[in-house]
Parts: structure tokens; sequence; C-alpha cells
């Protein structure tokens, strides 16, 4: 999705020049190694999947939004120790592709913005063709180091995760995948339960370099993990249009493990940019499977950065873009699942804002309808009053996917 | 018949050791000679799991596992379905510490041990039932029962009953062991949340003699509840491979 928000400056168009050359020069790499190495190399493997998805916001929308996917992985070992990987999505929408954040947030919000500035909150879900992964991995015997575009994941949270810098969950398919992110990493094991992880940020420019480090160990029946990071953040105010781009530190510690036969996580940062007021987040959380299959998960979330209940277009702007988490300062998630047959699995979660009370339900169904073609339901149904984050004005809306695997 | 004596003498004596042996043998002999058969010191395998539903469908998973120290440390990688490739479960402590790797999102979870009870990709097999390794021993009494004969078949029986302090999800196991070479042939599982009725049998069939350890090449599960079933099939079966311990971290996990 390419978004038109701020409509495009010098600035932006070196990144995207250099996104390219990064893209082609890594594909380049991959070629030429291949090239070299096909007499011993093993063969790549292809896989993937082909995914058909309708996004209706609106229950009974007449025009909803298409979306037609096609995922294709490679895998090759060059040698024992070189392992190549990566993905490309061709990707085209059809329908309602076209909108504007300023009708996805509650009117009493959006009135505040002027009308001559409108435009600027447009987007569009333009066709595109994407190297979503690509990476080359080698393992040296005491560790391992990854160059490319690859999944950078952290924390034990479901939904949110304070101290992943490089992806958002989605409230309605937390464990959907992401786009991969442009680093350099190092994970070095200390012995069979502990380890560091050392990534430099390919996607800051030279002279802004982010890097981060985490160390990780087991104890008992908990993995433990500290993460210290230097970043860059954007602080955004979308009402003036201006826009802060600066260093900023973080320190976080999550855990994750059982008591008394629940699983339970903690998860934990304190943020520290140059300028901007510091802030902390946090994400503690349960789950629970019964004797009859039935699981239950709670999490709760709160962000001293999160509006307490007053929102302005930039506390809904900032969640849209992935500046912050969460528009409101405390939320609960809780979901469950229940396994009706070998084939068929449904749920239902509701995330909630603690701070002006509003939720969202939105029922799950999971089914398996051939060998390799799966069926995903998802409902979302707003109960907040108006202007709350989950405001019963913002509608029902239905998303369905239908993925075939080859 | 003089000349035959002695071999008719050795034979009766055969015949009454085994006849003491066997009455001598406790529950709790028994199932430590299971125990010694089914988890070897290590094992590779390749295996094909397909669940039947009530419905008649099938669903195929393959997968290969790793195992080691008599069980207590199991790694499974799945490689097929599409869906399920490269998804793989790190069981430790007799499957007391589950870590699970998502390669989409390269993400590895650790689930608690509740998560055992969980369906293996919707299978009638548990995370429990397939990493569980001594657990027999540590987490159940071994009580002998009445001996059957099963397919014309001398067995012992044992049933063995949960220990307070076990967080396995059977309340009750009842295991049928062939006497010829203590190898169990039928495990009946009773479920707690069935109030304790009989909820899956298992039942371990095309035995073979793989480097000299009886191997069951072929198992079924029938879930007495849900009316389906699922066969796993060993393609593959290797027990002098020595994975390391170090084939047990999350680093392997990940690979």
């Amino acid at each position: 999705m390419i978004m038109r928000i701020c409509g495009s400056n010098n600035i932006k168009g070196l990144i995207t020049v250099l996104e390219k050359s990064f893209v082609w020069g890594v594909t380049l790499f991959w070629l030429v190694a291949i090239f070299f190495s096909a007499g011993w190399a093993e063969p790549v493997q292809l896989f993937g999947y082909f995914r058909s998805e309708i996004v209706s916001p609106e229950l009974g929308d007449i025009d909803p939004l298409y979306l037609y996917k096609l995922r294709l992985d490679f895998e090759s070992s060059l040698s024992e120790r070189l392992f190549l990987g990566g993905n490309i999505n061709f990707i085209h929408y059809r329908g309602n592709d076209t909108g504007n954040f300023l009708k996805d947030i509650p009117e009493s919000i959006a009135v505040q913005v002027p009308s001559d500035v409108s435009p600027f909150f447009d987007y569009t879900f333009d066709d595109e063709i994407v190297w979503d992964n690509l990476f080359v991995k080698y393992r040296f015997p005491e560790f391992d180091m990854t160059l490319g575009k690859q999944q950078i994941t952290f924390g034990s949270g479901y939904v949110w995760n304070p101290t992943d810098l490089f992806n958002i969950k989605s409230i309605i398919d937390p464990t959907d995948e992401k786009e991969g992110h442009k680093a350099f990493r190092i994970d070095y094991p200390l012995g069979l339960q502990r380890g560091i992880m050392f990534i430099y940020d390919l996607e800051e420019p030279e002279e802004e370099p982010g890097m981060l480090l985490q160390y990780k160990m087991n104890r008992g029946h908990f993995d433990y993990f500290l993460t210290l990071a230097s970043t860059w953040r954007d602080f955004t105010d979308y009402s003036t249009f201006t826009s802060v781009r600066e260093r900023s530190f973080m320190a976080g510690f999550d855990m994750v493990g059982e008591a008394f036969g629940i699983g339970l996580w903690f998860e934990g940062t304190y943020n520290w940019p140059e300028t901007q007021k510091e802030f902390y987040e946090f994400v503690l959380g349960g789950d629970y499977t019964w004797q009859n299959g039935l699981y239950v998960l709670l999490e709760y979330f709160h962000s001293s950065r999160g509006c307490s209940g007053d929102y302005d277009i930039s506390d809904w702007m900032g969640y849209f873009t992935g500046e912050s988490k969460a528009i409101s300062r405390d939320n609960l998630y809780i979901y469950g699942s229940f396994p009706v047959t070998d084939l068929l699995e449904v749920g239902i979660s509701m995330a909630t804002s603690l701070s002006d009370g509003s939720s969202v339900v939105i029922p799950v169904l999971d089914y398996s309808l051939y060998e390799d073609v799966h069926l995903e339901l998802y409902g979302g149904f707003n109960l907040g009053s108006h202007g709350t984050v989950y405001s019963k004005e913002l509608g029902n809306g239905i998303l369905g996917r239908l993925t075939w695997y080859f | 018949m003089k000349r035959n004596l002695p071999f008719v003498l050795a034979l009766i004596l055969v015949i009454l050791v085994t006849a003491v042996e066997g009455q001598e043998l406790t529950g709790t002999d028994i199932i430590r000679k299971v125990n010694d058969i089914l988890n070897q010191e290590s094992a590779f395998s390749i295996s094909r799991m397909t669940i039947q539903t009530s419905s008649g469908q099938l669903r195929t998973f393959e997968f290969h596992s790793w195992a080691r120290d008599r069980g207590e440390k199991t790694l499974i990688r799945y490689t097929a379905p599409s869906r399920a490739r490269d998804q793989a479960i790190l069981m430790l402590n007799n499957a007391d510490d589950i870590w699970m790797y998502f390669p989409r999102t390269k993400r590895v979870r650790k689930l608690a041990t509740h998560a055992k009870r969980q369906k293996m990709q919707g299978s009638d097999f548990s995370y429990e039932d397939m990493g569980s390794g001594d657990i027999f021993i540590s987490d159940f009494d071994a009580i002998r029962i009445d001996d059957y004969r099963y397919n014309n078949i001398p067995c012992y029986r044992v049933r063995l009953e949960r220990l307070p302090s076990s967080t396995s999800s059977y309340i009750k196991v009842i295991i049928w062991v062939r006497e010829q070479d203590m190898f169990p042939i039928v495990i009946e599982y009773y479920d707690e949340q069935y109030q304790g009725s009989l909820s899956k049998q298992l039942f371990l069939e095309d035995i073979r003699v793989i480097q000299g350890i009886p191997t069951s090449m072929r198992m079924v599960m029938k879930n007495e509840m849900d009316l389906s079933e699922t066969v796993m099939e060993m393609l593959e079966i290797d027990y002098s491979v020595d994975p390391g311990i170090e084939m047990f971290t999350e680093r392997s996990l990940r690979e």
C-alpha cells in the first residue's frame, strides 16, 4: 500500500531511490551467488500461496475492496553454511481501492481538520510487486549472520509488542505476516539457553544508524529478554503537518513462561527521545487451554504516550502510520477459540479501550476447505459511543480470505 | 526318551521361569520395560500423519522429528503441506517447555504447559502424545490388572493413574503390552474432561525390528468422542543418529 499522506518531498524521494538500490543490489548479489555456486547448490525450492481477499469496511457495502496476492517463496542452501531465502509478492487490488483517513475516524475529530487540507489524508491501494523478504544467512560455527530484508520480530505480547520497533500488529489478525525489514543481524548463542542478538538497521540513512542489542536467557519455565535500542523516531503533529525526526533510546525487558499452569508474559519499555517527552509502554498477558480445547487469552496494554480519552487527529494518524502502537492509553484484548471439528475452528476477540470504555467485537472462523485451501472470515462490530476509538459510527465490517497454498 | 529328557526338562524350566517371571512382574516393571523400548536414547524419523475427519475428509502432514535423552527432548519440523512447511516445535523437559516457530513471521513463541493439550495440526494426537518422554513413569502410578488376549496375542495390561502433581491431560491410561517382547500394542486414554471415560485409543501396528528395536511403523489414534482418526506412518527411522544437544535450541528451531 502506498499512502499519500503529505504529498511527496525530496527526502522521501531519496529514501525511495535508496530502497530501490538496496533491493536491486541484494537481488543482483543473490543471482550472482546462485550462478557461481549452481554446480553444488541445492536446487531452489519454490512454494507459496495465492490469496483472494475481500474487505468490506461497512456491512452491505456494494463496493468492497478486493485483494489478489501471489506470494512466491524460494529457499536454497548454497552450501552447508550459506542459505539464501526470500519471497516476492504480486498484489493486485480491485474495487474500492481509494479512501480518506478522515472518513475512517470519528466525525467529531475529522471536522476539526480544515477542509482544504482534507486531500492530504487521501490514500490509495496501488498494485505492487515487492520483495517482501530477501536475505542471505551464513551459519558460522559459533553464530548466525543474516543480511538483507528479513523478518525481525520482538516481544512476548500477542497483540502489542512495545519492544518491537519494526512492526505493528493488526487487532483483526495479530498473527498475520509483515513486510521484512532491511537489516544486518547477528544471533550469537551463549550456551543452550542464552544468547545475544545484534541488529544494525539498514533502512536508516548511513549517518543516522539504528542499532539494537538483545540478551536472552532461560530460567525455570521462563524466558527473559533484555533489549537496548538506539533508533530514529518520527513525531508528527497532523494538525499542523509538522514532523520531528529524532534519535530515541529504548530499554526494554520482557519475560514469558508460566505459573500455576497459566501462560504468563510481560513486556515493557522505557523510551528517551532527544527532545520529545519520555514515555513508557508495557503489556501484561496470560493464556490458558482447557481440557476440552477451549483457548482463552487476555492481554492488557498501557502506553503513557497514548491518549486518555480526548483524542485529536494526531492520535489517530499516529496509529495509522505506525508512529504509535495504540490510540488509547489503556487497552484490553480478550480472545477465545475452540476447535469445533478437526477442520473448523471458531473464535471471538474483543478489543477494549479502557480509557474511553469503547469496544470492538471480532468473530473469527477458520476452516480447512481442502488439503491446501484455507478459508478465514473475520467480522468487526464497533460498540462504542461517538468519538471513541471503537465508535459505532465507524461501522461494522467483514474480511474474507481464501488462500491456496502450493 | 532318555536322550530327550534334558531338553524336556530345560523346556519345562523355561516355561516355569517365564510363568513365574510373568506373574511377578508388577505394573511398574512392565511400564519401565515399555518405556525403555519406546524411548530410545536418540532417534530421527520421517513421518506422515493423515487425519480422517468424521465426515471422511483427509488431511496429510509430513514431518521430521529428532529426539534424545529418551524422548525428554524433541524437535519436530513440518515439511508438508505447504501451509505448515518449516513450522517447528521444540519440546524440552518431557513437553513441559514448548516453543513454536512460525516461519512466515520468523517468530518463536513460548507456550505454557497447558498448550500440550492442544491438537497437533488438528489431528487426534496432542503435543503431549508426541513429546511426553517418560511421562508414564514420572507422572503416573502403574497398577497391573488382568491379562488379556488382543487378536489372540497374550498381553499384560497396566492401568496408569495420574499423580496429583502431574500436568498430563489424561486422568487414566490403560496399556496393553505384548508378553513376547513387552511392546505396547494398544493404549487407551481416559480424559478428565469426559468424566474419566475413554476418549482416545492408540493402536500400534506393523511392528518391525529396526536396528534391534521393535518399532511400530503405523500408529492409529482413534478419537472416541469426535469419531475421527489419525494415522501416523513411519517412513524412515534411525536410532543410531546422535542429534547433538545443540539441535534442541532456539537456534536450531529457527534453522
